[in-house]
């Protein structure tokens, strides 16, 4: 049972994870369920489809951004971007993609965006072909097909 | 691989240029990626008076956006619609009252790159004949003397055989510059342009006389070419035929 002001959070692969409430109502989800419904802050939020991995990231970014909120002279906007830095570089490709969705379902909007922007930083200015070598596609346009596309696309290259 | 949740959400994170690109990533990706949701977005940050319209000024966003996201600074000429083998070149010169030189010249024979000039010019003019501009030049075959001190004018029509009819390129110019060093006369005229290209002017035909010194007499001057170019707007056979084309044409006599 959480103590005051805490709450419990479960991943859907069991891993409980205690976090102050001001840290949790970052995610608009969350804030929602514990605003509607006193209940949820008692007892146990479930987070489905999120596993205890992806969800220990969530929360440590939550951290830093919460404390950072309630006290700037602590953590400054400077600290925070080399924190938010940081913290997408360290990301492989599916932590990225994971955590990007769980950001997106639970309404996390400061890290959704740092998510895209770091998704759409490794697209900007790239050929398709470097593209899919970044994100592990395979091209399946038949020839044919691409040479269509490209000959309808020749404004993009 | 990213899952459509995942493009769905970076996509409005993109630029245009690099969204177009996604579209060619694969079928995924392309099917997410013309979503004209996102081409909207992006046709509101830059123009967006014209998104509060219920629907797209044209067919599309993307079509609104790929059209005027940037200005095209060279276009690619269309094929011209007018070959010069459709194109007979009147040529006449007078030298004060005399005519010297009167000659139709088949539009085929003034291709670039098919002359090659006589040995003995000087090295200027060769120089210049070589150099990448486009030009027409017309052999001069016998060559015509012309004495330096006599005014020397020309006029050119020509007639177009695709429809019969005729336009003026240069009527009764003077030759009054003559480039000792490069060996060269040159006269020009204006273009008269169709009606329909109000706005055209200012764009001048050049006609010059290649020629060599006669070596018997100082003043007068052996002609063994005519050069015709645009090149205030035209450098290349394609743009030659465009500006032909849209000449002020008079129907010609029906053949």
């Amino acid at each position: 049972m959480a103590s005051k002001g805490n709450l419990t959070l479960k991943s859907c692969n069991g891993k409980e994870f205690i976090v102050e409430e001001k840290v949790a109502v970052m995610s608009t989800t969350i804030k929602n369920m514990v605003d509607v419904d006193d209940s949820f802050a008692q007892g146990v939020i479930p987070i489905i489809g999120v596993d205890g991995k992806i969800l220990a990231k969530l929360i440590e970014y939550c951290k830093e951004h919460a404390e950072a909120d309630e006290d700037e002279e602590v953590k400054s906007e400077e600290y925070l971007k080399k924190f938010d830095e940081k913290f997408v570089d360290e990301l492989n490709l599916n932590d990225l993609y994971d955590l990007l969705k769980a950001s997106n379902y639970l309404e996390i909007t400061k890290l959704l965006n740092l998510l895209c922007q770091k998704v759409a930083s490794m697209i900007k200015g790239k050929k398709p072909e470097e593209i899919r070598r970044i994100f592990n596609i395979k091209n399946d346009f038949t020839p044919e097909e691409e040479e269509e596309i490209n000959r309808q696309n020749p404004w993009a290259f | 691989m990213p899952s459509d949740e995942i493009l769905k959400a970076v996509f409005p994170f993109l630029e245009g240029a690099d969204l177009a690109k996604c579209m060619v990533v694969s079928k995924q990706w392309r099917e997410i990626a013309q979503d004209d949701y996102f081409w909207k977005c992006l046709c509101a940050k830059r123009w967006p008076s014209i998104c509060k319209r219920p629907q797209p000024p044209t067919v599309t966003y993307r079509k609104l956006f790929q059209s005027f996201y940037k200005r095209e600074h060279r276009r690619t000429l269309l094929p011209p619609r007018l070959s010069l083998n459709d194109l007979e070149f009147y040529v006449d010169i007078w030298t004060e009252n005399s005519l010297i030189f009167s000659e139709v010249v088949h539009g085929s024979t003034l291709r670039n790159g098919i002359w090659i000039p006589p040995p003995g010019i000087c090295d200027v003019l060769k120089c210049h004949l070589e150099g990448p501009e486009y030009k027409m030049i017309l052999p001069v075959e016998p060559r015509f003397t012309i004495p330096l001190n006599h005014s020397v004018t020309v006029s050119v029509l020509v007639m177009r055989k695709d429809s019969n009819k005729i336009a003026c390129i240069i009527d009764k110019s003077v030759f009054d510059y003559i480039d000792r060093t490069a060996y060269r006369a040159l006269a020009f005229d204006y273009l008269d342009f169709s009606p329909s290209y109000p706005f055209l002017s200012e764009i001048r035909a050049w006609i010059s006389l290649l020629f060599t010194d006669n070596s018997n007499n100082e003043g007068i001057i052996d002609v063994f070419g005519i050069e015709l170019d645009f090149c205030d707007a035209a450098n290349s056979e394609e743009e030659v035929l465009w500006l032909l084309d849209i000449l002020d044409w008079k129907l010609g006599a029906a053949f």
